[in-house]
């Protein structure tokens, strides 16, 4: 054990891992803060650049990605209301409000802290418990999958808008979407309309940047035009002054905020054994306990510090967990650990269960690098938000033409396909129209990334029992969670009655 | 090896043959791969391992392009409709491409509307089970599931064709099965691994084939042509059980219909060169895979075959269920 750590500490105490490392968090923070691009796609990007890397200053430069891009998301929803990537799209419902009340360095700050604090955690869950967690995961079946999945689904319609009707119209809204494509179980194409692009259903990244950014970018022009020819007084987003306690956060706010990071590092980590789920669930779980478990739940949504706090911490926790399966199975989570496995194997590496045997002392470097980049993500992510803030004077009608270019850009090179471009200026457009109708636009995302997830696994459940719905009561886990959804349904109308009353 | 030789030599006599407009040797500046799958699956990490001793034979960089989405189609129809002038190749997803164009558009591809440069990797489909059920063999399994009928539930590492196969076998034999679908050979793994799925068919290269290595789950058929690397002795359903169906996906490079003879030979044999350096043979055989070069003429029978059996295939299973 000490000689592979030390072993580790060799490859790892390179200039170039440092180096490297160091260039993927700048990277992946200007990449999260402009909207439309997103770590994904940085990912990407890169990644032929990684394989002329050693795998260790490759995967410094990957991980150093993911991490910077996740904060920098949060930059550009805390002054601009427009999320920079999708995971921090929860992060605006109370980072806006505090950024337009003069404290947006407090906001950007405790962003930073919650990220920060909570991905370090989950990267020691990783090292120290990630057999116990693999075990866990493998115990999850899709029967447990569908009704841990449809209780998220639940909680989030139900808790996260002020009426659960509209929560619901969003949810339905969400799964309907979910359902074009393919046909998950004969692979016949259906809802696709004709269009050969929708074979693989509609493109997250087309309707996400459509949905949260460019459909902002329509509201906020809208209510600049109208404010100016009314000659009303624009509300903008004000600096906060270099020094004072609205520029920073102050230990007793630190303190304040820790029982809800830990919290939600404990959400976001379990949301994170669950591969698929992914990072944006994980925030809007844990802001939704939060609230709940909040003093004073009608600061939530008008600028709480705990509401950063749950979402940045809450997205920020599924990534050291999500890697487990990699690192145990050789079977990759998301994104970032598909693509670290393609660099090992690029270089003759095999990661599978015989991995962590043969292959020790790389795997602690990697522990190593992923700890380095948590580092660099708070120091890097601290001189940005000194030049983030100025971003705020950058006048209006520069800001509306230039984010629906990034939209146009980051729709378009995923997949380099011009039918992107479409789809998320109907997205955009859908977005405004729904906001104007008050439908949440994050539940209904959500859904969307839930629903073919859940159909999938329901689909899968019945395929195993030949259409006995009985294998959701059979299976223990299964069975507690719909256990639980059934019981926060019926506590909801216990409290709250069948009419639409204004929530607490 | 002659047709080489008279390749070459026909090359060699076009460059000074016509030397008043002569063209420079091909490639004067980088060509282009156009991986029709997002980056980092099996597909596109082969190419990416093919790409650094393709540099160097062509001496010239070799660019990776990701295309994907649309099962692999657009990207590939993409290299299709470019010029053919060798610059831009697809790569590697003609065999993949069949079987999708087949069971999501009903269409087959006409091979002579491109110009093929060869195969390279026979991925096999096998399947697998823990090693604690109480069948080791593809026999014993068969009479497990004829104790059991309705109960055994085989998972599909995300392959339509392997699935169908399998299914065409189970309906001749009068075996009742579930099969499951899933979206990746990753997440089919994962729950083979957790025992929430009796028998799962993954590809070779895949995670549990690695812990299939390992002793961890046993493989109890072959369901593809060649053998399966490390592990001996597994029955091929077409070829030892005389099944009439396969599934063996092909990886190779394709040009666009109408590209010189001259360069399309160059290509050929620039990827003959990289197969054989031992560095790429050992990186592939440790990850399952089985490099072999497969010359055009070879590798155009074996994509009109897997066309034709597609399509019997399809048929079979239609009048099986009737």
């Amino acid at each position: 054990m000490f000689d592979q750590l030390m072993e580790a500490l060799n490859m790892v105490l390179q200039w170039q891992n440092f180096f490297w490392a160091l260039f993927g968090v700048t990277f992946g923070i200007i990449m999260g803060a402009i909207p439309g691009l997103s770590d994904n796609m940085a990912i990407v990007l890169l990644l032929p650049f990684t394989y002329y890397l050693g795998p260790i200053p490759g995967i410094a430069m990957l991980m150093g990605l993911s991490k910077g891009a996740n904060f920098g998301g949060s930059i550009p929803a805390i002054l601009f209301n427009i999320p920079g990537t999708p995971q921090a799209m929860i992060t605006t419902f109370d980072g806006y409000p505090l950024a337009k009340s003069g404290k947006s360095g407090k906001a950007l700050k405790t962003a930073l802290f919650a990220s920060v604090t909570a991905d370090t955690a989950s990267d020691l869950v990783l090292i120290f418990l990630a057999a116990p967690v693999a075990s866990v995961a493998l115990r999850i079946g899709p029967p447990e999958y569908s009704m841990i999945l449809l209780f998220s689904l639940v909680i989030i319609s139900l808790a996260a808008s002020g009426s659960p009707c509209r929560g619901l119209i969003a949810t339905c809204l969400g799964l309907l979407l979910s359902t074009v494509g393919c046909d998950p179980e004969m692979g016949t194409p259906r809802f696709n309309f004709g269009f050969i692009e929708l074979a693989e259903g509609i493109g997250i990244m087309p309707m996400a940047i459509g949905l949260l950014a460019f459909s902002e970018v329509l509201l906020q022009a809208e209510s600049w035009y109208r404010d100016r020819r009314s000659g009303k007084k624009l509300e903008e987003v004000r600096l906060s002054t270099r020094g004072t306690d609205a520029d920073r956060l102050t230990p007793a706010e630190m303190k304040q905020c820790l029982p809800t990071i830990a919290r939600s590092t404990l959400i976001g980590s379990f949301v994170g054994i669950v591969p698929g789920i992914g990072t944006t669930v994980g925030a809007y779980l844990s802001y939704i306990w939060s609230k709940k478990k909040s003093k004073h739940p009608e600061m939530f949504g008008k600028g709480a510090l705990e509401g950063i706090a749950a979402s940045e911490a809450g997205n920020n926790a599924v990534n050291g967990p999500n890697l487990v399966p990699l690192v145990t199975l050789g079977i990759p989570g998301n994104l970032a650990a598909a693509l670290i496995l393609g660099g090992f194997m690029i270089k003759g590496l095999i990661p599978g269960p015989q991995f962590m045997e043969s292959n020790a002392p790389l795997l602690y470097a990697l522990f190593i690098v992923l700890l380095i980049s948590n580092l660099y993500t708070f120091v890097v992510g601290g001189a940005f938000i000194r030049c983030a803030r100025k971003l705020v004077s950058i006048p209006k009608p520069v800001l509306f033409s230039v984010v629906p270019m990034f939209c146009l850009i980051g729709s378009y090179v995923n997949n380099s396909s011009l039918f992107d471009i479409w789809l998320m200026l109907v997205f955009g457009v859908l977005g405004y129209a729904l906001t104007k109708l008050r439908i949440s636009l994050p539940t209904m995302i959500v859904a969307f990334f839930l629903g073919s997830l859940l159909e999938h696994k329901m689909r899968q459940s019945l395929l195993i029992s030949r259409g006995d719905w009985t294998v959701f009561l059979d299976r223990h886990i299964a069975c507690a969670f719909l256990l639980l959804t059934v019981a926060i349904i019926l506590l909801y109308i216990v409290r709250h009655g069948f009419g639409q009353k204004k929530q607490a | 090896m002659n047709k080489l030789l008279s390749s070459l030599l026909v090359g060699t006599l076009l460059l000074f043959g016509t030397a008043p407009d002569a063209q420079a040797a091909f490639p004067e500046k980088p060509v282009t791969i156009v991986v029709s799958f997002a980056p980092g699956g099996t597909g596109d990490l082969t190419v990416r391992m093919l790409a650094n001793p393709l540099e160097k034979i062509l001496g010239q960089p070799v660019v990776i392009v990701n295309k994907g989405g649309g099962a692999g189609m657009p990207g590939f129809e993409y290299v299709l409709k470019s010029k053919p002038d060798g610059y831009t190749i697809s790569a590697p997803g003609v065999g993949a491409c069949i079987s999708s164009a087949m069971f999501l558009r009903n269409k087959t591809y006409n091979f002579d509307d491109m110009t093929l440069v060869g195969g390279y990797i026979l991925l096999d489909r096998i399947l697998l089970a823990r090693p604690d059920k109480p069948y080791k063999t593809w026999q014993e399994f068969i009479d497990y599931v004829k104790a059991h009928p309705g109960k055994v539930s085989v998972g599909s590492g995300a392959s339509q064709e392997a699935t169908e196969v399998l299914r065409s076998f189970a309906l001749k034999n009068g075996l009742d099965i579930n099969f499951v679908m899933y979206k990746s050979g990753g997440e089919a793994s994962a729950d083979l691994i957790g025992g929430h799925i009796d028998a799962c068919e993954l590809g070779v290269g895949t995670a549990a084939y690695q812990a299939a290595r390992k002793g961890e789950l046993n493989v109890l058929l072959n369901l593809g042509l060649s053998d399966v690397p490390d592990i001996p002795n597994v029955p091929k359903l077409h070829t030892d059980l005389g099944h009439p169906f396969y599934a063996s996906l092909s990886y190779g490079f394709v040009l666009p219909k109408g590209t010189p003879e001259d360069i399309r030979a160059t290509w050929e044999n620039a990827l003959k060169q990289a197969l054989a350096d031992p560095q790429i043979q050992q990186n592939m055989l440790k990850a399952g895979l089985t490099p072999k070069f497969i010359s055009p003429a070879e590798y155009r029978s074996m994509l009109d075959e897997a066309t034709q059996n597609l399509v019997k295939l399809v048929e079979y299973i239609k009048t099986a269920k009737k």
